[in-house]
């Protein structure tokens, strides 16, 4: 998908961590920053269970239904 | 009485056991550990008492997990950065995956997160009993071996299973003692010797339904290479003693282990010797 092409009013219903959201950005690490996370936090993203390493969140072009997983470390056994 | 002749003539304290002084490390997952305590990380009433309980046991590897992040949630980071300051390695779970394809995905994400290619792969099969899947179990990790990954695969103590994860060239084959959080001990001592004999060459951890430190014991009296122990410690009264009680009980299990211990039999033989012995055809008064 050309990222650029998308008019910037346009908004996409998605699943992140399992709620319903609609954005207006288009690529996953935009997501991010519009939901107010924290890109320096340890944290893990996944899009439609494959796995997104950071290095291509910036380019990652966001779909209709998309379901995005962002997990970060907890305790565990 | 010569005090001498009353001793075996090859016994560790006239000779000096070498096994006392030799190093005995456990190699896994590309590193060599000289712990063989396996601690969780979860259930501790503070982050405190889990740092402690690390210290005091001198724990050389961590269980840790991955969950859903909500923006807001600003206190994990904390708890992260007191993890990594502890120095120990770190073993991600996939705790909470159902299939092979959600766990090798949760194993990417961990990989990125922890920066380790170790990876404690666990498929559940049933929730009640949270038993693992060994079928997605020994298919994740066919997957998850060729992409590099250590695999840590916690399963039952199915022989077949530990055979197709060993076959699939898993890491360690981390078989249950009985189900996670109980602490009913080994439930079944015979299959889980079995697993030993049958896979000598395998890196074995009992990892889940270990109680008590004497379990710990009594799994590696039988030839495991470790123990994975969280709710045991977390939960006991004092979380800090009982990890050092662990870690002892790990430890003795072990030297006991290599220091064969002796046959049972099935019945008494007198320990003192009976040569001797005082009143020997004495008619009593």
């Amino acid at each position: 998908m050309n990222v650029s092409a998308m008019p910037s009013s346009a908004k996409l219903q998605i699943q992140l961590n399992g709620e319903a959201v609609q954005t207006q950005s288009a690529t996953l690490a935009g997501l991010l920053a519009e939901r107010r996370f924290d890109a320096t936090r340890a944290m893990a993203c996944a899009v439609n269970r494959r796995f997104v390493p950071r290095g291509d969140w910036a380019q990652y072009a966001l779909q209709p239904g998309d379901a995005i997983e962002v997990v970060s470390p907890v305790v565990g056994g | 009485m010569d005090l001498a002749n009353m001793n075996q003539t090859d016994s560790p304290a006239q000779t000096g056991s070498a096994l006392l002084s030799q190093p005995d490390p456990l190699e896994v997952g590309g590193v060599s550990l000289h712990n063989r305590l396996f601690l969780g990380t979860a259930r501790y009433p503070a982050p405190s008492v889990l740092a402690e309980a690390v210290q005091a046991a001198q724990v050389q590897v961590l269980t840790v997990s991955l969950r859903r992040l909500a923006p807001e949630h600003q206190s994990g980071q904390a708890w992260w950065q007191r993890i990594q300051s502890l120095g120990a390695h770190l073993l991600p779970n996939t705790a909470g995956c159902h299939c092979a394809e959600e766990a090798i995905t949760l194993a990417h994400m961990a990989r990125e997160i922890f920066g380790t290619h170790w990876i404690k792969l666990e498929v559940i099969g049933d929730d009640y009993t949270l038993q693992p899947d060994p079928w997605d179990t020994v298919c994740a990790t066919q997957t998850l071996v060729r992409e590099g990954f250590a695999v840590f695969a916690y399963t039952t103590d199915d022989l077949v299973t530990a055979l197709k994860l060993r076959d699939a060239g898993a890491a360690a084959i981390m078989p249950w003692a009985a189900p996670i959080g109980t602490g009913a001990g080994p439930r079944n001592l015979p299959a889980l010797r079995t697993l030993r004999e049958r896979l000598p060459d395998s890196v074995l951890v009992v990892d889940a339904g270990i109680g008590a430190p004497h379990h710990a014991a009594q799994v590696m009296e039988l030839g495991y290479d470790a123990v994975l122990v969280n709710t045991a410690v977390a939960e006991a009264g004092d979380p800090v003693a009982m990890a050092r009680a662990f870690a002892l009980a790990v430890q003795s299990g072990r030297l006991s282990r290599r220091a064969l211990p002796m046959r049972e039999r099935e019945v008494a033989q007198a320990s003192t010797p009976l040569v001797g012995v005082p009143f020997w055809h004495q008619t009593p008064a």
